[in-house]
């Protein structure tokens, strides 16, 4: 029988069958040296570790570490003055900074609530485009909320002392037209007082061929140690977003060291951008992680391809901002091996062309992850002040101003990714403490008057404190501006 | 959380890291013994090696297909490690251009057991490989996808070599009388 047909799937499922156990192992008395276990499964944790990161629920904080820490930290109480009257989570949560998604034009509101051993689950809304589906919810405690769900810093803490530990998720307990919820993001929620909490999730739906109306089921068991019954059955309708949505199928293909893709598809929705490309490995060898790691000389690879991260920019030069992206292998297909879907933010207006510079980013080897710390100099009112970021370039502060209800840093960068440079700049007070951005966004903009000029607002510096501007010191990513391709959107 | 017999599979199917690093402890002799006994030397310790990890990936992406209510997880995991280890094992005998025997063995086999099934009906065909009775299923399964040796079956089985055949046979038979309206329509060869 010509097995091939089956793939991996079938196989695995076929084999439950088997029930027999063969006695014949018992005669070898074989067993393995420690120290081949301990490198075998080392090597193991790091690779799901890895893989985790790309293709599970993705926590956003743990992404960009020390950045995300802090901007976690800040956030809460900037946050819950910001919004007096919440109309939309979703749209309070996501749609800030350079975000022009039209979240609470799209929300549909479900508001359905269950209460449960003293806590109320409000789902309010939901948002899908044909990537992705939102959800914005509310919990509510009888007692103080901050002791059912933890945020920010205490989260991480708890996750480095138990790195089992998953902060409380929908996806986890979600079925969509009755599959599983596989992947999709989530970040830190708020706090609004002492018994509420709200936050918003991100679920991917590009995989799943969706009908533009489709059930969604949640089932939640538990939230985190508190187990209870939570259940809401909704449905969801893509149909007006869909209206708005502007779907290209460019076809360009692009030729990389490892890999040679298609852009198969580029679509702005009024809360998305998503480029979703296919790719096929220039060697057939180079299915296999290993052999890539090999052949690129690389300790770690993340994704299916080397460059997976890019640096999309509309016509006009600016910056569509990466929310981030998922891929999987594509087993069974001749023409090819991988996709990706990358998501981000929604456009301003619908562009001609994008052009696309990929980079990657570079993990630090064990044991090195300490050269990615920044590094500050006194802000003492004496300008310009350079900060050196390694072999990518540098920073340039040129004025520090704090008005009444602002600090503003106007700055340049130099170097091969000023628009991503620039975003490395952080603010220390005396106590270590970082220094908030102003409504808790450390947006980069650009200066009307001097476009070569950056801008960051921040919280208002008191005059009486000594501060420290700082930034990262290495390049933790490697950007390949010769590899710099367009997306041709006019036909 | 502590990980233990109870919940394992739980806490796999919920990507905890430490459940696989449970499985390992628990299962990483088990299956250094399989995978050996598949690649019956030391020569390649290298690719045992590689195997071993890419089982325990295989198990970590995959262990949704393991089905509780109907098997034990020992038994499956150990199908796919050997079906991994067979499939790798080929793979560096292709890449090592020895010529082994074995392989020429295996093809001549895979001839006189020529079934075709085109991918089309490969549901159908799943399906009734599913409705065979034991232990016929397991021997077929055993045989067509995990890829064992006719002999290694016989001798876990407790029957000879034969009987195998017989019952390898009697499920081709079954399987190709089942399948005889796609047949007809030119989906399946013998």
């Amino acid at each position: 029988m010509n097995r091939d047909i089956f793939d991996e799937n079938d196989m695995l499922e076929l084999f439950n069958y088997i029930g027999i156990d063969d006695k014949e192992d018992d005669d070898i008395d074989l067993k393995m040296d420690d120290l081949r276990k301990k490198r075998l499964k080392k090597n193991l944790l790091k690779q799901i570790k890895n893989k985790n990161s790309v293709k599970k629920f993705r926590y956003k904080a743990a992404a960009a570490a020390i950045v995300a820490v802090i901007s976690i930290g800040a956030a809460v109480p900037a946050l819950a003055k910001n919004i007096p009257v919440l109309n939309s989570i979703i749209q309070a949560l996501d749609g800030r900074g350079s975000d022009y998604g039209q979240y609470e034009k799209y929300s549909k509101s479900v508001n359905k609530s269950v209460t449960d051993k003293g806590i109320t689950l409000t789902i309010n809304e939901v948002l899908c485009d044909d990537s992705t589906l939102m959800i914005g919810y509310t919990i509510k405690s009888e007692g103080n909320i901050k002791d059912i769900i933890k945020t920010g810093k205490e989260l991480m803490e708890i996750q480095s002392k138990d790195n089992s530990f998953a902060p409380f998720a929908l996806i986890e307990f979600m079925k969509i037209d009755g599959k599983q919820a596989d992947s999709g993001s989530g970040s830190d929620g708020k706090y609004l007082d002492d018994h509420t909490y709200i936050n918003s999730e991100t679920i991917n739906i590009s995989n799943k061929n969706l009908p533009a109306n489709f059930n969604v089921d949640i089932y939640i068991k538990k939230i985190h140690g508190l187990q209870g019954n939570w259940n809401f059955k909704f449905s969801v309708s893509e149909d007006e977003i869909l209206k708005n949505t502007k779907v290209f199928k460019p076809n360009t293909t692009v030729k990389f060291e490892d890999t040679t893709i298609n852009v198969e598809k580029v679509s702005f929705s009024p809360i998305n951008t998503s480029i979703i490309f296919k790719g096929k490995y220039n060697k057939e060898e180079y299915r296999d992680a290993n052999k890539r790691k090999e052949a690129f000389k690389q300790d770690m690879i993340m994704g299916n391809m080397l460059y997976d991260e890019w640096f999309v920019f509309d016509d006009n030069g600016n910056e569509i901002t990466s929310k981030g992206s998922s891929g999987n292998a594509i087993d069974n297909s001749t023409s090819s091996d991988f996709y990706y879907d990358l998501k981000f933010v929604s456009s301003k207006s619908i562009p001609k062309y994008l052009t696309v510079i990929p980079y990657r980013t570079i993990y630090p080897k064990e044991g090195e992850g300490k050269t990615m710390r920044p590094v500050y100099k006194n802000i003492d009112g004496n300008y310009p002040i350079d900060l050196s970021q390694g072999k990518m370039g540098k920073l340039i502060i040129k004025e520090i101003k704090t008005e009444e209800d602002k600090t503003i840093v106007r700055y340049t960068a130099e170097g091969e990714a000023p628009f991503y440079q620039a975003e490395l700049l952080y603010i220390l007070d005396d106590k270590d403490k970082v220094v908030e951005g102003k409504d808790n966004n450390f947006e980069v903009k650009k200066d009307k008057n001097n476009p070569n000029d950056y801008i960051m607002e921040f919280e208002p510096l008191d005059k009486n404190r000594k501060y420290k501007i700082g930034t990262n010191p290495g390049e933790d990513i490697e950007i390949r501006n010769d590899l710099k391709f367009k997306i041709d959107l006019s036909k | 959380m502590q990980i233990n017999e109870d919940n394992f599979i739980i806490e796999l199917k919920k990507k905890n890291p430490k459940a696989l690093e449970y499985v390992f402890d628990k299962y990483c002799n088990y299956i250094h013994k399989v995978v050996f006994s598949v690649f019956g030397s030391e020569q390649y310790f290298a690719y045992i090696d590689e195997c071993i990890n890419d089982i325990f990936m295989c198990l970590w992406n995959n262990i949704d297909k393991f089905d509780e209510e109907k098997g034990s997880f020992k038994y499956w995991f150990k199908a796919v490690a050997k079906y991994k280890a067979i499939n790798h094992k080929k793979r560096i005998l292709k890449d090592t251009n020895i010529d082994c025997i074995e392989d020429y063995i295996f093809e001549s086999k895979e001839q006189v057991e020529n079934l075709i099934v085109s991918k089309e009906n490969k549901n159908e065909v799943i399906k009734a490989i599913k409705d065979l009775n034991e232990p016929d299923r397991e021997i077929f399964i055993r045989r067509y996808l995990v890829q064992e040796d006719i002999v290694d079956i016989a001798n876990c089985l407790g029957i000879n070599r034969s009987a195998v055949d017989n019952r390898l046979s009697r499920g081709r038979k079954i399987l190709k009388e089942k399948l005889a309206f796609l047949r007809k329509e030119g989906c399946i060869n013998e």
